[in-house]
């Protein structure tokens, strides 16, 4: 392999590596809102479960990936499945949308809060 | 389902938000350890081999450092919300020098990950010989260092804004505020003169970062002075 197609090919690994490091954010972010669906309740609970699981899964496989790559080759692509769960979200807001009261209700409770 | 009628106490979010800061002391210290001990300046055959030979060590520094972005974000709300009744432009600020400070310390650890990359490439990046790519780690090694010295710069700067609001915020010492603010002014000296006079050694931080020790502990052994508090948060809003 000549040289600059060998340097070609590390800085395609290393951005598939940035993709990841962003994923940690993004697994947070699945966690908290898989968190607030299930708390607020205005929308099916179980999909706010699912999210949070897949938050989780991806937080999982984003630190293997660091730590100990060779037992993350195992884990993916089935610890990503449960990502499924983020296009069952968008479905369902855009099909069922949310229980309206029980929004209001939960944002009237929140003018109280700072 | 409960619904939030009451605000969170401030004694919670200090609480809260001392405990998540003081986390970050032994992950920040372990940082420093790996580098410490796996770098070696002037020799990039030693500095790989170290680095091989204690992958695991280094790999956990890149995931400490990942971490310690992610503790910041919830740390940062904690604070938000216990300092914004006091200005709440300068909690924003805050929160906007540290939100803008975190994807910059992440991707900067794509320098490490750079590295095992080069280590492991034998054959991938057959193009190179063995020597030729352990010569350029300390190049990714190097670059990394600078990227923590351009984080460093968000590190600084909201620290200021915190200081100032510890400073008049009447429910704690402002002895902590002063601190914080000379913890700024030392972080933002060592990554100005890390970029601008590379070859002067400037290791300022050790000695002012202490404010965010002292800090998180007060928050997490003496709390606020709800009442102090209180009269904030009542206050009618300014800004």
């Amino acid at each position: 392999m000549e040289q600059p197609q060998a340097l070609a090919f590390m800085f395609l690994k290393l951005h598939a590596q940035g993709y990841t490091i962003s994923m940690v954010l993004f697994g947070v972010y699945n966690l908290l809102v898989g968190y607030l669906i299930f708390r607020l309740n205005f929308m099916l609970r179980t999909l706010g479960v699912l999210l949070a699981i897949s938050g989780l899964c991806y937080l999982v496989n984003c630190f293997a990936t660091f730590i100990a790559p060779a037992f993350a080759s195992h884990l993916s692509p089935w610890i990503l499945i449960p990502g499924i769960s983020e296009l069952l979200v968008a479905v369902w807001l855009v099909a069922f949308g949310v229980n309206v009261q029980r929004w209001r209700e939960q944002a009237a409770a929140g003018e109280a809060l700072p | 389902m409960t619904t939030h009628t009451t605000e969170t106490s401030p004694l919670v979010n200090a609480r809260v938000a001392g405990a998540l800061y003081l986390t970050l002391v032994p992950l920040g210290f372990f940082m420093l350890y790996v580098s410490s001990s796996l770098v070696v300046p002037g020799n990039a055959a030693a500095t790989a081999a170290h680095i091989l030979a204690s992958e695991s060590l280094f790999r956990l520094g890149i995931v400490s450092a990942l971490l310690i972005q992610i503790v910041n974000i919830f740390v940062v709300l904690a604070l938000y919300r216990l300092l914004k009744p006091v200005n709440q432009n300068m909690a924003l600020l805050m929160v906007i020098f540290i939100l803008l400070g975190t994807p910059i310390a992440m991707l900067n650890e794509l320098n490490q990950l750079a590295v095992l990359l080069l280590l492991h490439g034998t054959d991938t990046l057959a193009g190179f010989t063995t020597d030729q790519l352990q010569a350029i780690v300390p190049l990714f090694l190097d670059l990394h260092q600078l990227g923590i010295s351009i984080a460093g710069i968000f590190w600084g700067l909201w620290l200021f804004p915190m200081g100032y609001l510890v400073l008049k915020s009447g429910f704690l010492p402002r002895i902590l505020g002063v601190l914080l603010i000379i913890g700024c002014v030392g972080y933002l000296i060592e990554s100005l003169a890390a970029i601008l006079f590379p070859n002067f050694e400037v290791n300022i931080a050790l000695f002012t970062f202490w404010g965010e020790v002292l800090f998180p502990l007060w928050l997490v052994i003496r709390g606020v002075n709800v009442e102090q508090w209180k009269e904030h948060a009542l206050a009618p809003r300014s800004t």
